[in-house]
């Protein structure tokens, strides 16, 4: 198989990046993004692209370490390189504080992001209702210059974008050698997964840019993340909710919470609330699959169902489906060499 | 009672607040006037990044040490007051860099959180071998000079937009106490051949993802003559020119590109942000600030002079306990009076 096709389904932060480690893993691919959505109408531009792990309860820690590990070293170089402003791609410092002390003092990522420590008394003055914190320094990928600045990469390394929806991945068969499913919350109908639900996730963008550090409750529910331009204030975990329109009492109740942990926020101007819908399950789906339909085969590989920590093992799934990609190849190249016998 | 406040920056109008705050109650008569000839935006306090931040050492000047960690203490406290946005006051964390290992500072206990850098975190900063990390003030004068002004004016201070040649000149006429916060040019009403010029010259840019303040350091070439880059709240600033004994104001295309370079060297990102606007400044240097009384002729009466000047460049730093310990001058001043008038007459 001299260039493999490889169709890449969904355009969100998980199908950008899986494409562009296909390319970088596997240069003779033909690689095309198929989307019905490109940004910043995904999931992804919604998000505030910290790099805060969720914990998934049944992958490995060792693995969830691992995937958070690569992609932390990846943004990192790109954020002390020149063209940090374009990705979208910076530093940023705060705190993490919570009402009680949490079991885990030091959570299995404290070591990859930068100068973890507990807060000191003097800085927990700040949060009168908050006995404990961490202060440290992480990443932050602002949607939409990541999304746009992947698919500058893709452009660069000769993938093809397209919008379209794809109903069904046979649809794809006489096209594409091998799919790769990243369609994040449509999976659920693309491929019938009912392990896959919705975590509705209502947030506000406002300008405030005096604010220079994130705050973050430690329950994962009241948040501020200052971004390039606008700070992204949260938010809510709705579980099981499909709403895509903006509640207005559920904003004011976003906003009345971030500013008592931030009281210059009444300040901020120009509100925006946005949701979105985390594509949640109890571990992310990253797998070779191959459906048959009588004798033919389609080769497809599975990365999606990141809920709420997509943006933060991101790069280490996409490594990780782009080498089930080269599984795949790898498959087909032997069954074709078998074929020819 | 009639106080004349010479200057217009940081020094002068909050000396004038602090002032005002605690004895207008106990001075029905206070009147306070500002004289300047230049006010906000064009002071030398307009043009500083405004980051809190001492000098690497005190040396044994504990003094500056106590009202450096008076005024962030008493900023701290108003971060949470309706008023912090308006007066340009946030939280900002950071790095100071150093190519080798230096004592801690003196005021490492003052500000929040402070540490060293770990050996990831030097990553970011070739060439820099040893460093502090830790959460310090921003209060931009272009929000807190105007701050100052609103809370003077509905007080009833009044503004007078005029070079002062001399003492003498604003007083007469009921004003005995001057309040002398005239930054660099001090010398003019009074020489003092201790205060000299801290030139720098710095460029505005819109870098809006950078969230924490660097400041290198190259303890041969003396503070602020490395780079450094402090994000405000609309704009950024990148510096690292301290030239001393230099009166010039001009921006200098020499300095513009040994700021451009290094700071860029610093982070490669800032390639590609926008200049919007360069300037040059004098910082009031001086072995020590000059923060005491002075009897003087003024007109056929003794007077006093508060001096408040030579903050180099940790003006905003120092600038509260400076007033403080100015109003307490002047509540000396004020003591005395009052034991003179009520002293019994002598009998003949």
């Amino acid at each position: 198989m001299a260039s493999p096709k490889v169709a890449v389904v969904g355009a969100g932060l998980i199908g950008l990046s899986t494409a562009l480690s296909i390319t970088e893993t596997c240069p003779s691919c033909s690689v095309t993004v198929l989307s019905d959505q490109f940004s910043p109408n995904t999931t992804s531009d919604v998000a505030a692209g910290m790099l805060i792990p969720n914990t998934y309860p049944d992958i490995p820690i060792h693995r969830q370490k691992q995937w958070f590990k690569e992609t932390f070293t990846y943004l990192f170089a790109i954020s002390n390189s020149s063209e940090a402003s374009e990705a979208g791609i910076h530093l940023v410092s705060g705190w993490q504080v919570f009402k009680s002390t949490p079991k885990e003092e030091l959570p299995f990522w404290s070591d990859i992001v930068l100068g973890f420590r507990a807060m000191s008394k003097a800085e927990l003055l700040k949060f009168p209702q908050h006995r404990f914190g961490q202060a440290f320094t992480t990443l932050k990928c602002e949607c939409p210059p990541y999304l746009l600045w992947l698919e500058k990469r893709l452009k660069a390394a000769g993938a093809q974008m397209y919008t379209r929806k794809v109903a069904d991945l046979w649809e794809l068969y006489s096209e594409y050698d091998i799919v790769v499913n990243c369609t994040g919350m449509g999976a659920q109908q693309l491929v019938g997964d009912k392990q896959l639900f919705p975590v509705r996730g209502q947030v506000l963008k406002v300008h405030a840019p005096w604010l220079k550090q994130f705050i973050r409750d430690g329950d994962g529910l009241t948040y501020i993340y200052p971004g390039i331009h606008r700070v992204t204030l949260g938010g809510t975990r709705e579980k099981g909710s499909w709403s895509l329109s903006p509640d207005a009492g559920t904003a004011k109740d976003i906003f009345d919470r971030c500013c008592s942990l931030e009281p210059s926020l009444q300040g901020a101007q120009d509100i925006e609330v946005k949701v979105g819908l985390r594509p949640s399950r109890q571990c992310v789906r990253v797998q070779r699959e191959v459906l048959s339909q009588g004798r033919v085969k389609l080769p497809v590989v599975h990365n999606y169902g990141h809920g709420a920590g997509g943006f933060s093992v991101h790069r280490g799934t996409a490594n990780e489906a782009a080498h089930l990609v080269g599984e795949c190849i790898s498959a087909l190249q032997g069954s074709s060499s078998r074929a020819k016998l | 009672m009639r106080v004349a406040i010479i200057g217009a920056g940081v020094i002068g109008l909050s000396s004038a607040l602090c002032i005002h705050e605690q004895f207008h109650s106990l001075v029905p008569s206070l009147e306070l006037e500002v004289y300047a000839d230049r006010f906000t935006p064009h002071t030398t306090s307009d043009g500083a990044a405004g980051l809190w931040q001492p000098y690497l050492s005190d040396h044994g000047k504990l003094q500056e040490t106590l009202w450096n960690k008076e005024t962030f203490d008493y900023l701290l406290g108003h971060m949470h007051s309706p008023a912090a946005k308006e007066m340009g006051l946030f939280l900002i964390s950071g790095y100071n860099l150093f190519t080798e290992p230096v004592p801690d500072p003196c005021w490492k206990n003052i500000v929040l959180g402070f540490r060293n850098l770990t050996p990831k975190e030097l990553e970011l900063f070739p060439g820099y071998s040893y460093g502090w990390f830790n959460t310090a003030l921003m209060l931009e004068g272009r929000s807190y000079l105007p701050w100052l002004t609103n809370r003077l004016t509905q007080r009833g201070v009044k503004f007078f937009h005029k070079k002062v040649e001399s003492f003498q000149e604003v007083s007469g006429d009921g004003v005995d106490v001057v309040l002398n916060c005239s930054g660099i040019r001090a010398g003019e009403l009074q020489p003092d051949p201790e205060l000299q010029p801290g030139r720098g010259q710095i460029i505005k840019v819109l870098a809006p993802w950078v969230k924490h303040f660097i400041i290198t350091h190259d303890l041969k070439s003396g503070i602020y003559n490395s780079p450094y880059v402090i994000p405000g709240s609309e704009f950024t600033v990148l510096g690292g020119i301290y030239q001393h004994g230099n009166w010039s104001e001009e921006n200098s295309a020499k300095d513009h590109k040994s700021v451009w370079d290094s700071c860029c060297c610093l982070l490669p990102a800032l390639q590609k942000a926008k200049i919007v606007d360069e300037w040059s400044g004098l910082r009031p240097a001086r072995p020590s600030v000059r923060l005491e009384r002075e009897r003087i002729r003024l007109g056929n009466l003794q007077g006093e002079v508060i001096h408040n000047y030579g903050h180099g460049g940790f003006g905003i730093t120092i600038h509260w306990g400076c007033a403080m310990a100015a109003a307490r001058l002047f509540g000396s001043i004020l003591q005395e009076r009052r034991q003179a008038a009520t002293a019994p007459t002598p009998r003949l």
